[in-house]
């Protein structure tokens, strides 16, 4: 009797058990089922920087179940603002941004799309003004900030490198455009803070557009400044193409200290060759993800927007043999 | 030679003789302004292994454009080409093999074009709108927007002799560059192909009165500029050790900037080879040359943007008072 008590204990057990589980399992379901979302990437279509952001949204629309249209902006602040507008014609449940425009030329789309309940956040660039505005519509950011992003590679490389007070420094950047310039004039500022002096170039739009253009404009300044010590590339594709330029340039791998953002098959390739020294991870696959995680999650649950910092330290010869699989699979 | 006989010479060869001055006198003022760099060989081997990229590209283009034609989509061309030649020569290991299929893919694409614009008859500026965009999201879907690390090339015997240094500075891109101007030279001075491409930029009717075949010569064309794109991207990718997605965006302007700088007629029916030569090396140096003159990048549009405009302001007033 006692045996047939217990027994039937057990049994009672495990379908409570099971029953639970199975009950469990039907309560769940992938949080952004049907959810849309338009995202735009910033760059240009397979543009080495944006198409690693792109990643970490397909990744989160997978595992979201969400969907994710996906937009190209040549990395003009203008035609963010015009891709923001179509995306808001469309009627989405949310709209990932690039920053760079600014809180001003953003502002009254923005509101618009807030007031229509769709959701909207930011990443790569930080929109401050419209996050504070925004922040409990789910307005979020996921980023490295672009200010603290030149800061902490400028502070790097004179740390790492030694580097004395008058020792000549080039950045190459885009210090003209909105919110994205804070990088180069935080690089500016904190080499010269550190007693460096440096010289600035802005990218045209053409060697924006194809790095490989680059190359008599370094040799150019190079040979006209002999002395210069350290060269940090704001830009991605230009990073990946540093060791070319030094090569043409006539410069041997580590005499001149370069550095810059972004990991790339190329980028990584020179810092094992010794042309870049020091490579700023924003760990871009991060940007893409959980902008579309913070959406899902806004729209589902009511959850105000996250601040993410993705900086993720600093790639060099220590660590890239790590680092650079990761990169050639457009992960990193 | 007489007196009248160097002045027709000189009035043959005033856009030539202009243009060159243009260069010769740009040269002289950044070898004043900035004798540290440009009396040093290091910058000419930079712009020696870059220049030839864009005046390749410049030099099919000026045919074409001779010949009446425009072709906008060789930027997507060069990448869906460069894909070829990335994918080819790293399943195969080898890189001639690339080659050949990067020839081959730039050849069906300029057959492409040429047959929607002259058998189809859609206008070339239209149909090569709409190949560039096809090419270019074809190649990032293809390559699902990665770019491709080509380093293992860097030592290779093909790679020497495509863009390697001749005595250990002259870059090979460079003579390839100038064989390709002498054929072009030659194509379109001494052939009978060069003459169907004038007569057709002229009036195409008259010419197909004339009896030229113009749509073998106008396809011809576009396969031409296909080719051409696919030996550049090539060469890019070879110089660059690498394959990327954007490739060859940047050169729309600056090839066409080149083209109508070196006394290229926008209307077709006239152009010269060494012009565009011309042309391609004083829009290639000139960012250089301001950079190592001290000033900000700013200002390199603004330079560039004068010389054009001044350039072919002066190239119009000559026309018009040649045809007074």
């Amino acid at each position: 009797m006692m045996n047939t008590g217990r027994s039937f204990v057990l049994l009672a057990a495990v379908l409570v058990l099971f029953g639970t589980n199975v009950f469990a399992e039907n309560s769940l379901e992938q949080s952004g089922k049907g959810m849309k979302i338009w995202f735009d990437t910033g760059g240009p279509v397979g543009g080495t920087y944006n198409t690693i952001v792109q990643n970490g949204a397909r990744q989160a629309a997978v595992d979201l179940g969400c969907e994710v249209a996906f937009m190209y902006s040549d990395w003009s602040p203008q035609k963010m603002v015009e891709n923001f507008t179509k995306a808001l014609s469309a009627n989405p449940d949310g709209i990932v941004v690039m920053g760079h425009p600014g809180d001003d030329a953003y502002a009254p789309f923005i509101k618009e799309a807030v007031e229509k309940g769709i959701i909207v956040t930011a990443a790569d660039t930080e929109l401050p003004g419209l996050m504070e505005k925004y922040h409990t519509s789910g307005f979020g950011y996921t980023g490295v900030g672009n200010y603290a992003r030149g800061q902490a590679l400028a502070s790097e490389a004179v740390n790492r490198f030694d580097l004395k007070k008058g020792s000549k420094a080039l950045v190459w950047g885009l210090k003209s455009q909105p919110t994205r310039g804070l990088s180069s004039k935080a690089l500016i500022e904190t080499l010269e803070k550190a007693g460096l002096q440096v010289d600035y170039m802005e990218i045209t739009p053409e060697i924006d557009k194809d790095a490989s253009l680059g190359t008599p404009i370094i040799t150019a300044y190079l040979s006209s400044n002999p002395d210069c010590a350290l060269v940090i590339t704001d830009h991605g594709a230009l990073t990946a193409q540093l060791e070319n330029f030094f090569r043409a340039a006539g410069i041997a791998p580590d005499a001149i200290i370069g550095a810059g953002f972004s990991l790339s098959p190329a980028t990584a390739s020179a810092i094992k060759s010794g042309y870049v020294d020091l490579v700023g991870d924003g760990q871009p696959y991060l940007q893409g993800y959980l902008p579309v995680l913070q959406i899902v999650l806004t729209k589902r649950f009511g959850f105000s927007g996250l601040e993410i910092e993705t900086g993720g330290g600093f790639v060099h010869a220590a660590n890239v043999d790590l680092i650079a699989p990761l990169a050639k699979k457009g992960l990193r | 030679m007489n007196k009248d006989n160097m002045h027709a010479l000189l009035s043959k060869y005033r856009f030539q003789c202009g243009i060159l001055l243009l260069l010769l006198g740009l040269l002289g003022l950044f070898l004043y302004v900035s004798p540290q760099t440009f009396l040093h060989r290091r910058i000419y081997v930079a712009f020696m292994s870059t220049i030839p990229f864009p005046t390749l590209l410049a030099l099919g283009l000026t045919l074409l454009i001779v010949a009446g034609e425009l072709d906008l989509s060789f930027p997507s061309i060069m990448v869906i080409s460069g894909l070829s030649f990335a994918t080819v020569s790293q399943t195969t290991a080898s890189p001639f093999l690339g080659l050949l299929a990067a020839l081959v893919t730039g050849g069906l694409a300029g057959l492409i074009n040429g047959v929607i614009v002259v058998l189809i008859g859609v206008p070339a500026i239209i149909a090569t709108i709409g190949t560039q965009f096809f090419w270019r999201g074809a190649s990032t879907l293809l390559a699902d927007g990665l770019a491709l690390n080509m380093t293992e090339l860097r030592d290779t015997t093909f790679h020497h002799v495509m863009v390697g240094r001749l005595f250990d500075w002259i870059p090979m891109q460079t003579l390839w560059c100038l064989a390709v101007a002498v054929l072009f030279w030659f194509l379109l001075n001494r052939h009978i192909f060069g003459d169907d491409v004038r007569f057709i930029g002229d009036d195409i009717n008259t010419a197909r009165m004339m009896g030229i075949r113009t749509d073998g010569v106008r396809i011809g064309l576009f396969v031409l500029m296909g080719l051409v794109s696919a030996l550049a991207s090539v060469m890019v990718c070879l110089e660059m050790a690498n394959w990327w997605p954007t490739q060859g965006e940047g050169y729309l302007l600056l090839v066409f900037a080149a083209i109508f700088l070196g006394g290229t007629s926008v209307f077709g029916g006239q152009g010269t080879i060494s012009g565009t030569v011309i042309g391609s090396i004083i829009i290639g140096i000139l960012e250089a040359g301001i950079i190592s003159a001290g000033l900000s990048g700013y200002w390199t549009r603004l330079i560039h943007g004068l010389v054009i405009v001044i350039s072919v302001s002066l190239y119009a007033m000559a026309f018009k008072s040649r045809r007074r």
